[in-house]
């Protein structure tokens, strides 16, 4: 299992992702940093949360045109699996690779907390497969910038072909999302992007080890 | 000769903006009743030099594009100042 995380000036969740993935795989992760043009090839890339390039501009949007991002577009069209979380997600989603756009929580307050989401019945895809859907994961969230926005359209089109990973408890959606959505996948189901943080309930000082069974699926979906 | 170019972001009106609703309601607690639409813009000003006007405004919207502006949420407006 090789696993690439993709470093950026201003992430901060990369060694977060890179502990857990060691603790969970025994195998060291390899660090990338956002100027390398030429990435060898890897199971699944990673892009970390945190607040690259100072979020100036739009969250993502300067880090979704640095030069790693031509590699990581090939390893997309290759159908590599990437997981982008937080910011990551942000990053995805400016890059064009997952549709939508994460606006201001609409509470317009910093969110910092442990909350459920719900797995949906999706379109075949490592990061859901494995869960049955309804399963609820215990995991942290902590964004200014997490309400997920697509038009009509765009929405029918996710919820048609199975594309919402991971939707907030009814009545529990912390940040004005469409649909409650937490994350979504691509429409070959091999990217996932998704606000909470699953590298944050892996170890037992965490408040819940959601996060591990996550990863843990993940890697045993990613080497059947 | 310089030509500067404005851009003006603001948000798709069909997108609800938690910002523009906290002005807006804001306004109203200070008194100001009569206020139909607020609009929270971003303005980006460009200097070109050794351009002219139609390749000043051409690469102004590739940036838009490319960069400036996420189109699922934003719309822009490009207008040309002219300097000596």
């Amino acid at each position: 299992m090789r696993v690439a995380i993709i470093v950026f000036p201003g992430s901060n969740c990369d060694r977060d992702i890179f502990e857990a993935i060691k603790y969970i795989s025994k195998k060291m992760p390899k660090y990338i940093w956002h100027k390398e043009t030429n990435i060898e090839n890897f199971d699944l890339i990673i892009i970390p949360g945190g607040f690259t390039f100072g979020d100036y501009l739009r969250c993502g949007a300067l880090a979704s045109n640095s030069p790693v991002i031509k590699s990581i577009r090939d390893h997309a069209s290759r159908g590599g699996a990437i997981l982008g979380i937080c910011n990551g997600f942000q990053i995805l989603t400016e890059t064009k690779l997952l549709p939508g756009t994460l606006i201001r929580n609409n509470a317009l307050k910093f969110l910092c907390h442990d909350l459920n989401v719900i797995v949906q019945d999706t379109l075949p895809s490592p990061f859901t497969w494995g869960f049955k859907p309804t399963t609820k994961l215990n995991i942290p969230i902590a964004h200014n910038e997490g309400n997920y926005y697509v038009n009509g359209n765009e929405l029918k089109k996710l919820i048609f072909n199975g594309q919402i990973a991971f939707k907030y408890e009814e009545n529990f959606n912390p940040n004005g999302s469409v649909e409650n959505i937490a994350g979504v996948l691509s429409e070959n189901g091999r990217i996932l992007g998704m606000m909470p943080h699953p590298e944050r309930s892996v170890f037992n000082h965490h408040n819940s080890l959601d996060g591990k069974l996550f990863f843990q699926n993940l890697m045993e979906q990613l080497l059947s | 000769m310089i030509i500067d170019v404005i851009i003006d972001i603001f948000p798709k009106k069909e997108v609800l903006n938690p910002e523009t609703e906290a002005v807006k309601k804001t306004l109203s607690n200070l008194g100001y009743k009569n206020i139909e639409e607020l609009v929270l813009s971003k303005q980006i000003k460009l200097s070109f030099k050794n351009l002219n006007e139609e390749d000043c405004l051409y690469q102004s919207k590739l940036m838009c594009d490319q960069i400036l502006v996420n189109t699922n949420i934003q719309d822009y407006e490009i207008s040309l100042l002219k300097k000596d």
